[in-house]
This record gives C-alpha cells, structure tokens and sequence, in this order.
C-alpha cells in the first residue's frame, strides 16, 4: 500500500520521462560518445575512434571562425536593436492613450510567425529586382540595394528580418514589466520633487533590471542559433557564404559533408556557447537580485 | 499622475506665480496635446511596419500572379482566387512544392504531436505540482534545462535515433520529435498554471470521496483551462513552425509546410502566385492564434520572472 503510493508520482511522470530520456538524453549521450569518432558514411562506413580530434578540427577551421564571428556580430546587433526598439515600444504602450490595445495587437503580429517563411516574404519584398523595398527607394530617391545578392549585405538582412521578428517579444515583457511596477516608490519619489526622467531612471529602471535580464538572455540564446531565417531566404549559407552562422555551418557539416562525428562535436560547441551566456546572465540576475536585498 | 499634477496646480497658484497660472497652464496642454501626437504618430508607424509584410504577401496571394508582381503596385485590381485553386484544388505542384501535401502533413503532425504533448505534459507537471517526493525540485528543472538546448544543435542525435527506430521520414517520427522537443515548456507551463490551484479544493473533494483522477478532470481542468489553451497553442505553434527539424527528419512522406522555402525558386523562374498564396496558408493560423491568445501570451512567458 505505501510502496504504492510512493511510486505513483513517478508513475504520472513516467511518459514524459520516457520521452525525454528516450529522444533527448540517450541520442545526445550517444552524440558525445560519436564526436570522438571520425564517421562519414560516405567515406567511412566504420566510425574511427579520434578522441579530440574533432573538437581540434573545428578550432583549426577557418570557416568556424568565420561562422562564429558572424553569429557573434549577429546576435549583438540584433538582441541590442530589438531591446530598444521594443523597451522603446513598450514604453510608448503604457501611456494612457487610446487604441493601446490595437497598437499592441498589430506590433505582435510578427512574433509568432514561421521564422523560415518570414524569411521567404522577406526574400519577395528584398528581391532585387522585383521587390517592393527596392521600388520604394527607388521612388524616394535612394536607389535600388542588392539586399539579396551582395554578400557586404547578407548580415544586415538578416538583422533587419530577425530584428522586425523579435522585437515584439521584448516589447511584450517590458510592457508587463512597466505595467506590475509598484506605484509606492514612484509617487513617493514624485512628492519630494523627482522629475518624471529621474523617476524613471533612479525608481523604474532599478526595479525593471531583473527582467531586462531575462529578456537579454532569452533573445541572446535565441539569436546564437539562427539557421531557419537564413535557409528562408537563400537555402544556404548565403551568397559567398556571407550568412554562414554556427548553426548553417553545423548543418552543412552534417547533411553536405556527411561528417556526422565533427556535426556532433559542433553541436557539443554550440551547447557549450548557450550554458555560456545563460550562466552569464544567470549570475549577473542574481547577484542583482542579491543586490536589492 | 493626477497627484503630482494636483501638486504642481497648488505650487504654481501660490502669489508668486499667480499671473503666468493660465498661460502654463496653456502651455501644457500644448506640449501634451504634441506628446500624445508623436506617441500615435510613431505607434501607428511601428503597427505598419510590423503588419505590412504579411499583408503585402496576402494581397499578392489574391491578385493575378501577372498583377501581383507589378511595379509599379497595383493597389486596385480584379481578386481572384485563381492561386489557391491552384495549389490546393488542383494540388498544383509547383517547382516540386506539393504544398496540399505538406498542409496535410502539418496538420496531422501539428494536431497529433500537440493532443500528446499536452496530456503527457499534463500528468507530468501534475505530479510535480502536488506531489511531494525525492527529486521532484531537481527533476523540475532538469526538465526545463532540456530547453536551452539549440534545436539545429539536436539534428545529429535527432537524425541517429530517428534512423535507428525506422521512423526517418515517417509523421509519427517528426510528431515523436516534436512531443521530445515541446514536453518540456509544457510541464512548465501547466505547473505553474497548477501552483495557482489551491490544494484545498482537491482535499475537500477527496473528503466526498473523489479519487485524484476524478478530481483532476472535474475541479481542476476546468480551473486551468487558459493555461491548458496557452500551452497547447504553443505546442501546436511550435510544431507548426519547426523547420530545422522537419528539414532534417523528412525527406518525401512527411515535409511540413515550413520546408516550402527550398523550393520555390528555380531556373525557370519565382511561382509569385502559388508562393504567396502558400505563405499566406502557412502564416495564417500563427497569425491567429497571436490574435486570440494575446492576453495568455504575457503570461505564458513571464510566468514567475515578474513579481506583481
């Protein structure tokens, strides 16, 4: 009877942990214990045991610094667009005017969309000759831009795309932010004398840093693994490779190459860089929060 | 607000500073009356830029393909439905896009992996919420830990054991890896749509003789049924948007929508009609769903990270 009780959380959360163990923890094991082998079925139907040797390979490749510079430069000026335009945003939505909510309901819009056919629309209006952004500068006076064929513009591109995607994502959690800041301290700071900059800057912003935290962490994680916008619009790394971030770079390996030991040690790389930057964020949220106590 | 603004009126009307009352007053108002302008101004700008893509692409989708990639735009011109009859009545095949199949295909894998999804996520994050045992708080996260991992990241595993069971290119295979992929966020979700239940209510029914099953499904369901609703949307979203995964999991039998982007231009030249109206197919339940679950959405995603 009490053998039975005991087991029976376990029971309702065995499904779930077959699932996870079965699909996520055993093939990523596996994953590790295949980035020590050299394995290209096409030119080596036996995996060959190569210890670091992968991990070696990939740091001696010239094409993954190439993908990490990119992916580097990527995330840092798209999480930090997207953090002003949508903290920008968010606090434009917090005043009381009206038709708030249609404002808040059109600027979701892009933020659920399918990342790889967000970058085929994109791909019909950036078309170079065909497009509509190029007749418009065209109309105004700029002059058409070869947003999709010249590689100087392949990561602005995809900035512009992946920033229009993302921002209402901040935009959404700043405003909650904003709306769940208690009223006490800014009233209080408003009575002896605080302009309403000092009160935002010295009550506001203070209160806020936690969740702008969160939010930086969220999109840096989710910027690091850029691939379906990029394949949306060339299928590939881009024209002369200029849109190779870790993620294609990852891909190619595996599906053009066949090098299924180095795409698992890539991925291994990949994971590495995440846990990296969450623990970064992890800790400089805590320590803030350490802070405010 | 209104108490700085009280303030302000009883400063500025003392005797040192009666004469100008009015005309600060007026000058306020001016300045509030420009705020409140530049405010709609940018708003409505941001609301434009944010919509106009996908309604370019909407609008392309129900204009003859020859209309549709006219430049100057047509704004007016004849709608017709000629596009959509073609790829979904006729099943046209277009630069070897089946886009009937892969619709059919992201329906199944979307519905199926969800329905689930949710019920194993439900019991799951029912056992970590009520349920007090050995490991509950470190399972918990470990659970959620699963999701930093990048999914381009998981395609060598994923592709391996996907290969290993027989289900590469199979429906059951992608909606395997998709259930593997959305547990996660799901159990975290509905946990904390769970916490908020309190275990009163169970207790109280367990007194009338209500077994847990019972009373999960008659108290507590209807009780997390936006929760329940959140969390399936963006399972199914989650499904419905995947493309890494479909990209590497399906060759033939099972491509989902988002793989359309591979195909549609070849040396022949772009589809304009059969892609736009395609787009318009694929983008239209996330489009949606955004609408209806606007108001869980905040919540779904700052569950716990902001204090109110």
């Amino acid at each position: 009877m009490i053998a039975r009780r005991a087991l029976t959380p376990y029971l309702w959360l065995a499904p779930v942990l077959a699932v996870l163990l079965g699909l996520m923890v055993y093939p990523w094991l596996w994953s590790l214990y295949l980035s020590l082998y050299r394995w290209n079925p096409l030119k080596n139907p036996v995996p060959a045991f190569v210890g670091l040797g992968n991990y070696l390979a990939i740091l001696g490749d010239a094409e993954f610094y190439t993908a990490l510079k990119n992916t580097v430069l990527l995330t840092v000026i798209t999480v930090s667009l997207e953090f002003v335009l949508g903290f920008g945003l968010a606090l434009l939505l917090n005043t009381n005017i009206r038709g708030r909510a249609f404002f808040r309901t059109a600027c979701l819009v892009p933020m659920m969309l399918t990342p790889s056919i967000v970058g085929l629309a994109w791909k019909v209006l950036l078309h170079d000759e065909m497009g509509l952004v190029n007749w418009v500068l065209g109309a105004v006076g700029i002059g058409p831009q070869p947003w999709m064929s010249s590689p100087s513009y392949t990561l602005l591109t995809v900035s512009i795309i992946q920033v229009w995607q993302h921002v209402p994502f901040v935009m959404l959690i700043m405003l909650a932010g904003l709306q769940a800041v208690p009223t006490e301290p800014m009233e209080a700071a408003r009575v002896d004398g605080a302009s309403e900059w000092q009160v935002f800057w010295n009550v506001v912003l203070p209160w806020l840093k936690p969740l702008i935290m969160i939010v930086l962490m969220f999109r840096v994680i989710f910027a690091i693994r850029s691939f379906d916008t990029i394949f949306g619009l060339w299928q590939g790394a881009g024209p002369v490779k200029a849109g190779l971030v870790v993620g294609v770079y990852l891909y190619e390996q595996v599906r053009v190459f066949w090098e299924l030991g180095k795409g698992a040690a890539i991925s291994y790389v990949l994971l590495a860089l995440t846990i990296a930057f969450s623990l970064y964020f992890t800790v400089r949220l805590y320590r803030g929060l350490e802070d405010s106590r | 607000m209104k108490q700085s603004e009280t303030l302000e009126r009883i400063w500025t009307t003392s005797a040192a500073r009666a004469p100008s009352a009015a005309r600060t007053a007026t000058r306020r108002r001016i300045t509030r009356a420009l705020r409140a302008t530049l405010i709609y101004l940018t708003l409505s700008l941001a609301a434009f830029l944010s919509v106009f893509p996908v309604l370019w692409i909407a609008l392309m989708s129900i204009k003859r393909p020859v209309d549709a990639v006219a430049l100057p735009p047509k704004l007016i011109f004849a709608p017709t439905l000629e596009s959509y009859e073609a790829i979904l009545v006729q099943g046209a095949v277009a630069s070897s896009v089946n886009i009937r199949g892969y619709l059919i295909n992201s329906l199944l894998i979307g519905f199926g992996s969800t329905l689930v999804t949710i019920v194993v996520s439900l019991f799951a994050a029912y056992a970590l919420s009520r349920f007090r045992f050995r490991g509950s708080g470190l399972l918990g996260f470990a659970i959620l830990a699963t999701r930093m991992l990048p999914p381009i990241a998981t395609i060598v595993p994923m592709l391996l054991i996907m290969n290993t069971l027989g289900l590469y290119d199979t429906h059951l295979g992608l909606g395997l890896a998709y259930l593997a992929v959305n547990a996660p966020f799901a159990v975290w979700m509905l946990r904390g749509f769970l916490d908020d239940v309190p275990k009163e209510l169970e207790e109280a029914a367990a007194i009338d003789g209500c077994s847990r099953i019972q009373s999960l499904r008659l108290i507590v369901l209807p009780l997390i049924a936006p929760g329940l609703m959140a969390a399936s949307v963006y399972s199914f979203l989650l499904a419905w948007n995947d493309f890494t995964l479909a990209l590497v999991l399906t060759a033939r039998e099972a491509k989902t929508l988002p793989l359309m982007v591979m195909s549609f231009f070849t040396a022949e030249g772009i589809a304009w009609g059969p892609m736009s109206a395609a787009v318009t197919i694929a983008l239209a339940p996330p489009i949606l769903f955004v609408l209806v679950m606007q108001r869980y959405l905040a919540r779904g995603l700052t569950l716990g990270a902001v204090k109110g």
